[in-house]
């Protein structure tokens, strides 16, 4: 397919601002059909479009070593033919109506989505369930699309020094869980993978049991209820391999990894082991750790944009994200470039960084400050009700990592019950050096003469 | 290889029996699509010469709020750079409040404030909730920093400095890197040649009055575009494109934008780093308003516009050569480009130019077949439904027609054009444009050893 997007942790700037909650937001409705799928509908009446998203739990994080790259490569093949459809006619069809299709794999779940006038809602369901259940994943097709998948991991990866960190950095950052592993997977694994090895990944994991169907657009749950049974309920349920969620070290220990790269402006990724919202023992944890990323980093008044970009012009491009929503632990992280034109040492921003940090857990947030990024937060959340994709991702986010959809709402609410003591509560129990791994991106030293 | 072409000619067979044939029982009684709903655009001018374009859409309670100008970077023509340097100073400083005082005032109503620069435009972007209190807090900075900004002098080396870090971050960027080549070339002698984000030569030399003369110049209310869409009423919205209007100085509206000249074929080798190269091909196109443009935009979508074009069908399920080969049109006012990337392994850039090249010489003579034609006429009615449901779709479209002079009902106009248009009609415009001898491809990559094409899967 073209244009898939992967998001590996921390990557995609969405899985912040899609994280939560949003009170605002009408509920959805829901059902479960007797195979166990389970099918989220969301009305926005705004235009007659519906888009429609197919999230299958599994992802790299299930993922065996040396077999790194499964979960994505199979997304990939399973446009290349079905019982209903020859290899490039789904996107044939849907280009058709006028329609756009697209899918992404995570660490935790698979989407494949599609967007379509939503007079042809069916078009969208009966493609989605020969997608589940109808692959084909013939020899010849595999040969050919691997080379698609190890086309985009030079474009999107190798050849970009900080996506090749980012990708150690999560090795070193996930000692004893499956986050670890890279969505797109390591380029030897992926030279290893087989067409065998794709056609049980697919037995065992693709099954309306593991399944969620999101529609959002202008279509009722009453339809899509219809239309779901007509084309998903003759589709079997099935046992499932066991699969624990990803759990880390109590006390992983400081860990840093080092590349070097002539070209690039030196650069520096940190990340703290956290809970998420599905491992916390403190739900209220996780909204103080949301309102930390924000109050550090969102918007140009934030603390790190203000007092290292510009009162003291030390870093470009800083960036601080949180992901509450998976299932199994997180990262806290912070990455930032030195300001290249007054370019101090890497440690000299690891320094400021650090000290940001600590002044965090010495002393707590104004009032004034945990309110700015509250109302940030909870603004970007009806931002980004904007797009359709971009609430039926949010629906997927929680669906993928098998998530009550209830939590959206107390999210919210947690958010609104943060106060400015949280914050330093969280900064003091979590940023601490046994929990960090530092990633840095340097210039080679000139030899010495 | 040979293997490529049985299953080639079973696409095109499945090609010809179209979608009849198709195993989707939802397809095969499908009623026809219902025509496309026009969009309730409003647009009005303001006393002072601001064109102003509306569209209410209440589901969401927020908004946009956009006001372009006609200085992008083609505007500066005899300092590289002052069009963003300007733009990107309007928030460093205001005759009542401080760079951090309006960064915080923003921040505090939890609106965004965004601006973006092209070779044409410059833009301006507020995104607001629309509830009284921060969308009133949000519009209020938003109209004093377009009205009196007073580019302070000790916040522009602070900026300078952010503009020569992205210059040298772009230059390790082979995608930047072709496009500058591109348009050095295609608009040789046109002030589009000026490199998009300036040179840090020039970008060194300006000072703030440089910078508030340009404002004066090309901010003025006649020169200014506002587009609003979301939860406003048409009050409201009259309201805020009053107080923007007001706020702006006041000038004469900017001159049309030149012709580019006729430019002969070229090929440019740039050296790039990694294993990569970057292949740009480009052609000089049509501007936004042209007749041709309809016949140029299906074309486009056959050619490397859309998933099942022939650019993906050769590069990427053939051969595996490149995960995203795509082309597109770009429009301006007066001039319009056709281009086409790939991004490949520099062994195979050779190889792959000449495969893109050979695609290209078919497609100039032979056009589209009937059932490529057809579909990409099918998929556009689609496109311009689906790309208009989210606020931030329709203020880009709106931006679009409205600093092009475009009817407000350019969807409808471009169908109507689309469903007359006959194949036979389109391969004339097509061989009017794609002209080969006019192509300027440009790859930047390093130097390698050049190996014959890859086929996965073949021989």
């Amino acid at each position: 397919m073209r244009r898939h997007r992967l998001f590996s942790l921390g990557l995609a700037s969405l899985l912040l601002a899609l994280g939560t909650a949003q009170a605002q937001a009408p509920l959805p409705s829901t059902f479960i059909l007797d195979n166990g799928l389970q099918v989220v509908v969301q009305h926005d009446p705004r235009a007659p479009v519906v888009t429609a998203q197919l999230v299958v739990r599994v992802g790299s994080s299930h993922e065996p070593p040396g077999q790194s790259g499964l979960s994505h490569a199979l997304e990939h093949l399973l446009f290349r033919g079905s019982e209903k459809t020859e290899p490039g006619e789904f996107s044939r069809i849907v280009e058709r109506l006028g329609g756009r299709d697209n899918a992404y794999t995570t660490p935790d779940y698979t989407v494949y989505h599609l967007t379509l006038p939503s007079e042809r809602l069916e078009v969208a369901l009966e493609l989605g369930a020969d997608l589940l259940s109808g692959a084909r994943l013939a020899d010849e097709e595999f040969v050919r699309e691997i080379e698609a998948v190890l086309a985009e991991r030079r474009e999107s990866i190798d050849d970009f020094p900080t996506e090749r960190l980012h990708e150690l950095w999560l090795a070193q950052a996930f000692p004893a869980s499956g986050y670890r592993t890279p969505v797109i997977g390591w380029p030897q694994d992926i030279e290893r993978l087989s067409p065998n090895a794709l056609r049980n990944w697919y037995r065992s994991w693709y099954a309306p049991n593991n399944a969620s169907l999101v529609v959002v657009g202008d279509v009722q749950g009453e339809q899509v209820k219809k239309l779901a049974e007509r084309h998903f309920g003759r589709l079997p349920a099935r046992q499932l391999p066991t699969s624990m969620p990803p759990l880390e070290l109590q006390n992983p220990g400081a860990r840093t990894v080092h590349i070097e790269d002539l070209h690039s402006t030196p650069y520096l990724l940190m990340g703290f082991n956290v809970p998420s919202r599905a491992t916390a023992q403190a739900p209220q944890d996780v909204a103080a750790l949301r309102l930390t990323a924000a109050l550090l980093a969102s918007g140009r008044s934030a603390r790190l944009p203000l007092r290292l970009e510009r009162e003291q012009p030390l870093l470009q491009q800083i960036d601080v994200r949180y992901a509450a929503i998976a299932r199994g632990d997180a990262l806290f992280s912070l990455s930032a470039h030195i300001n290249a034109s007054q370019p101090a040492p890497l440690a000299t921003l690891e320094h400021a960084l650090r000290a940001q940090l600590q002044q965090l857990k010495d002393t707590p947030p104004t009032v004034a400050e945990v309110e700015r990024a509250r109302n940030r937060l909870l603004a970007d959340e009806v931002f980004a009700r904007d797009a359709l994709e971009g609430q039926a991702g949010d629906l997927a986010e929680y669906l993928g990592s098998a998530l009550p959809l209830a939590w959206r709402a107390d999210a919210e609410t947690e958010l609104h019950a943060v106060t400015a003591q949280q914050v330093q509560h969280v900064a003091q129990t979590y940023f601490t050096r046994e929990r960090l791994t530092t990633a840095y991106l340097t210039t080679p030293e000139p030899p010495h003469e | 290889m040979n293997r490529c072409f049985p299953l080639l000619a079973f696409a095109l067979l499945t090609l010809i029996s179209g979608a009849s044939a198709s195993a989707l029982t939802s397809l095969q009684a499908a009623p026809p699509l219902s025509p496309l709903p026009p969009l309730p655009i409003q647009a009005w001018q303001t006393a002072q010469g601001a064109r102003v374009l509306f569209m209410p859409s209440r589901h969401l309670p927020m908004f946009d709020l956009q006001v372009t100008f006609a200085a992008g970077s083609g505007r500066n023509t005899s300092a590289f750079g002052l069009a963003g340097l300007t733009l990107s100073m309007l928030d460093e400083g205001t005759r009542s409040h401080a760079a951090e005082q309006i960064a915080e005032a923003f921040d505090a109503s939890a609106a965004r404030f965004d601006k973006t620069l092209d070779r044409e435009r410059a833009t301006l972007t507020l995104r607001s909730l629309s509830r009284q209190a921060p969308r009133e807090a949000a519009v209020a900075q938003f109209v004093e920093l377009l009205g009196e900004p007073t580019f302070p002098p000790d916040r522009l080396a602070l900026v300078q400095d952010q503009f020569f870090n992205r210059l040298q971050a772009l230059a390790t960027s082979d995608k930047y890197r072709a496009s500058e080549q591109l348009y050095h070339h295609l608009y040789a002698g046109h002030p589009f040649a000026a490199p998009l984000h300036g040179t840090v030569e020039h970008l060194a030399g300006l000072d703030v009055a440089d910078l508030s003369d340009f404002y004066q110049r090309h901010f003025s209310a006649s020169n200014a575009l506002i587009v609003l869409v979301g939860d406003l009423s048409d009050a409201q919205a009259r309201q805020i494109a009053e107080r923007v209007s007001n706020a702006l100085p006041q000038g004469p509206a900017q001159s049309a934008m030149a012709l580019p000249t006729r430019q002969d074929a070229e090929i440019y080798q740039l050296d790039g780093l990694g294993n990569q190269a970057h292949l740009l091909f480009g052609l000089p196109a049509v501007a936004a308003d042209d007749p041709d443009l309809p016949a140029l935009t299906v074309a486009n979508l056959i050619l490397g516009g859309n998933v099942s074009s022939r650019l993906i069908e050769q590069v990427r399920n053939r051969h595996g050569l490149s995960y995203d080969p795509y082309s597109e049109l770009t429009s301006h006012s007066t001039s319009g480009l056709w281009t086409l990337q790939a991004n490949v392994e520099a062994r195979y850039q050779q190889a792959t130019m000449e495969l893109i090249h050979n695609l290209l010489e078919t497609f100039a003579n032979e056009g589209p077949t009937e059932q490529e034609f057809d579909d990409a006429r099918q998929y556009l009615r689609g496109t311009l439904l689906l790309n208009a449901v989210s606020n931030e779709d329709i203020a880009r479209h709106l931006r679009d027609i409205g600093f092009n002079h475009l009817p407000l009902d350019q969807r409808g106009h471009l169908l109507e054009a689309v469903q007359k248009l006959t194949l036979d009609q389109l391969k004339v415009v097509l061989k009017k444009h794609l002209v080969l001898d006019r192509l300027v491809q440009v790859g930047v990559g390093p130097t390698v050893a050049q190996e014959p094409l890859p086929s996965p899967g073949g021989e």
